[in-house]
């Protein structure tokens, strides 16, 4: 579970909002896509999420561990793919794979299985014993998950995981965040592509100038009626958060 | 937090590989040529340093002092860690591509520093090996030293770079902390950088002036009349120095104690600054990558509305503002405009103290003609051009986005006559700082500089325009850090090599005419007449036929 409680962070001594007062919980079992225009705060909020950085205001709590206070235990309860996965460039895909299993302790013969499993499925066999600067940017998407699932993570999150995919990889991707959601864990993502959200997740947030405007099943954001996601999200940011 | 530090060692050895450096397309066979000639150059360049360090041994031991040499070995190493290991510290512990990534893995602060500072250790304690072992073994060889001493000596090389890459850290610390309140990293980065190449330079130039032979001498004398120690004048700047050459060259219990002493101190140092700075140590590197998004959100408000005349003017401004704003590029483009007149300085300081009392510009004046001091100083104004590589990397830099310049309703001709212009700048900003430090230190030869810094400027013309035509024609693109575009281009050393030997072919040209009989300032001025003619030819090579060039190149091919 991820609790946000009333969560602030601010730029510039106090003047810009990157996220203001974000009160939200998402349960185990729940796809929960979060989307708003560029800048609104979406990658903002997955770094107060990941520890990456820490709140003005508020607790992040995942599975009930407040991050500010054990930030080490907090941080083995997720699996984080980056937006932009851009290091270690000289290493090999599995040199890589084997740090992130070392980094969060998987035994010998869980490490074997889940990344057989995953450079299967995302047909990165042949590429793992290569240096991972010689990937192209979906290889190194796809290295990064793998990486960030090594450890059977009960909340998987993700920063515009679909960018750089092939549609095949993009599916394949999102049958496996379906996957993790219905074996009772959480997956949390942003994402700008509509589609994609309306379709996978189970909830939706939407965020502007760090502020969410809205938040529920899509149903709920239609208000009972048969309105797109689309439709609904540039309504909702067009009117609230002026 | 082992683990980590297995990633970025690992990360550090496979540079080394002979393929590590391969671009994409490469040959194999061209990927190891390279690897091997920069290994071949290594092998050179270490033997000379043995040489040299075998034949200071062979010096020292026939004042019968072999230790000093130790000891200056250690001091050395001290030293280089000291100044050399700063830029790998804080760009390791705050500008690394991952400071954001393992702030999200499970590993505490103070592991991840340790692992990071572990990993400067190793490399630092590597050279350390490399220029002190081969002495020691001589020593414990000819001395008839037994294992005790190669046990401490051991122990002494892997803990000298301990106390110097504390103080780096603590440094950089410092420095990050202070950049928050700038929020400009890079500014600060390539500040400092210019600020430490004056230091290094500035000392170096000091140090060699105020060795004379007569203090050289006195120091010799003393030693013969036993009245001071080679030894005890190397390393009685540095107490534990002093332990740590007791340790590796005394004997006994007292050597031993020499030995715990310099390696409590060298751990307590480390300890004490992961102690410190630990716990912290990711809050501040991470807040440290914020500070990108802090401007940029600052810029959104300040976004003026400037507006470039012509097509022509907002290139020129996107090329000076890119070399002003990388780090990487600053630092390698700007050298000249700091380490010439630091130079200047530290000299016309060493000759006036010389002088006693008379005037710098009166010495110089009665000492040589007008044309000769306009003809020296013009030399050494160009000297200055030859070391910015701005222009000699102005194609090349572009790497992927070259096919966007190719997008652009824009003529070949334009885009690098802003290049052009770009390096002219940079050259001529060089040569002005220079120009001002010899109008300061020889205000009664102000006329001759200002002809100097012209006719330099003729020649900064010519190498601009050679170096560009070198990387119009064989520029390297395909390139992923900002140091490999410039740092390790070639373009770069042929045009500054290439420049130097333009420079002395002028200057043996003049040389020859003089000697036929001509006045010293019509051989200048023939120079001058050349370089005019050049310039306007490599100039009508690079506005048609070298402009046609540049817009038909693909990144891709």
């Amino acid at each position: 579970m991820i609790q946000f409680q009333n969560v602030t962070k601010t730029y510039a001594g106090g003047k810009v909002k990157a996220v203001d007062n974000l009160d939200l919980t998402i349960e185990e079992g729940k796809v929960f896509g979060f989307i708003g225009p560029n800048g609104a705060g979406k990658t903002t909020t997955i770094k107060l999420l990941t520890g990456i950085l820490s709140p003005d205001n508020g607790r992040v709590l995942l599975n009930g561990i407040d991050m500010a206070r054990d930030p080490i235990a907090a941080k083995r309860s997720f699996g984080y793919v980056p937006d932009a996965f851009d290091m270690y460039e000289r290493l090999t895909g599995m040199d890589y794979l084997n740090f992130m299993a070392d980094i969060y302790g998987v035994d010998a013969a869980s490490r074997k299985r889940h990344i057989d499993k995953y450079l299967a499925l995302f047909e990165l066999e042949d590429a793992a014993g290569q240096q991972i600067r010689g990937y192209s940017r979906g290889m190194k998407q796809k290295l990064a998950i793998t990486g960030a699932l090594i450890h059977e993570p009960s909340i998987w999150v993700l920063d515009e995981p679909m960018v750089g995919l092939d549609p095949q990889s993009v599916f394949m991707l999102k049958e496996e965040m379906r996957r993790h959601a219905d074996s009772g864990r959480t997956v949390f993502f942003s994402t700008h592509v509509l589609d994609v959200a309306e379709r996978l997740c189970d909830e939706i947030g939407i965020i502007k100038r760090g502020r969410l405007i809205a938040r529920g099943t899509l149903d709920e954001l239609r208000h009972g009626g048969d309105s797109s996601l689309e439709e609904v999200f540039l309504e909702l940011v067009e009117k609230k958060g002026e | 937090m082992l683990a980590y530090w297995k990633l970025l060692m690992r990360d550090r050895l496979m540079a080394l590989r002979p393929g590590a450096r391969r671009r994409e397309g490469q040959a194999a066979w061209k990927a190891l040529l390279g690897w091997a000639g920069m290994a071949l150059l290594f092998v050179i360049l270490y033997g000379m340093a043995i040489v040299f360090e075998m034949l200071m041994y062979d010096q020292a031991r026939a004042m019968g002092e072999p230790q000093a040499v130790i000891a200056l070995a250690f001091l050395a190493c001290t030293l280089m860690t000291l100044i050399y290991s700063f830029f790998y510290v804080i760009s390791l512990l705050f500008f690394g591509r991952d400071c954001a990534f393992v702030g999200a893995l499970p590993i505490p602060s103070r592991g991840v520093l340790v692992a990071k500072l572990a990993t400067v250790l190793a490399g630092e304690i590597g050279l350390t090996m490399l220029v002190c072992l081969p002495l020691l073994v001589r020593y414990g060889v000819e001395m008839g030293m037994g294992a005790a001493f190669y046990v401490r000596s051991l122990l002494g090389v892997l803990l000298v770079p301990g106390i110097p890459v504390a103080i780096t850290t603590l440094l950089a610390f410092g420095l990050i902390r202070i950049s928050a309140l700038w929020k400009r990293r890079e500014g600060v980065t390539t500040v400092m950088t210019f600020v430490l190449v004056a230091a290094i330079v500035g000392a170096e130039m000091s140090i060699n002036m105020n060795m004379d032979e007569g203090e050289l001498a006195q120091a010799a004398a003393g030693l013969l009349l036993g009245s001071g120690s080679l030894t005890d004048m190397v390393v009685g700047a540095f107490p534990p120095l002093q332990w740590l050459t007791a340790a590796a060259t005394g004997s006994g219990f007292q050597a031993w104690g020499q030995a715990a002493l310099y390696a409590g101190v060298s751990i307590a140092a480390l300890a004490l600054v992961v102690a410190l700075c630990g716990g912290g140590y990711m809050r501040l590197a991470l807040r440290q990558a914020e500070i990108i998004q802090r401007v940029n959100r600052g810029a959104r408000r300040r976004a003026s509305g400037w507006r470039a005349r012509s097509p022509f003017w907002a290139l020129y401004r996107q090329e000076v503002r890119e070399v002003l704003t990388v780090p990487t590029y600053a630092t390698n483009c700007l050298t000249g405009a700091v380490m010439f007149p630091v130079l200047l300085v530290v000299a016309a300081i060493g000759i006036g103290r010389e002088a006693e009392g008379m005037a710098l510009s009166q010495v110089v004046a009665q000492l040589v003609p007008g044309s000769v001091y306009l003809a020296c100083a013009a030399g050494f104004l160009a000297l200055t051009c030859t070391m910015g590589l701005a222009v000699a990397t102005a194609v090349s830099r572009e790497g992927a986005r070259h096919d966007m310049r190719r997008i652009y309703p824009v003529t070949g001709k334009a885009q690098l006559g802003a290049k052009l212009l770009m390096g002219m700048t940079f050259n001529l900003a060089s040569a002005l700082v220079s120009a001002v430090a010899l109008w300061v230190l020889l205000p009664g030869m102000w006329l001759e500089t200002l002809g100097a810094l012209a006719v330099s400027q003729v020649f900064s013309l010519l190498w601009c325009l050679m170096s560009l035509l070198l990387d119009v024609y064989h520029p390297k693109l395909k390139w992923k850090t900002e140091t490999e575009a410039v740092k390790q281009s070639m373009n770069a050393m042929v045009s500054m090599f290439g420049g130097m030997i333009i420079i002395a072919a002028l200057v043996g040209a003049a040389a020859l005419l003089i000697l036929w009989g001509w006045p010293i300032s019509a051989a200048l001025g023939a120079d001058v007449l050349l370089l005019v003619l050049l310039d306007a030819a490599l100039w009508m090579v690079l506005s048609r036929k070298a402009s046609v060039t540049y817009c038909l190149r693909e990144y891709s091919k």
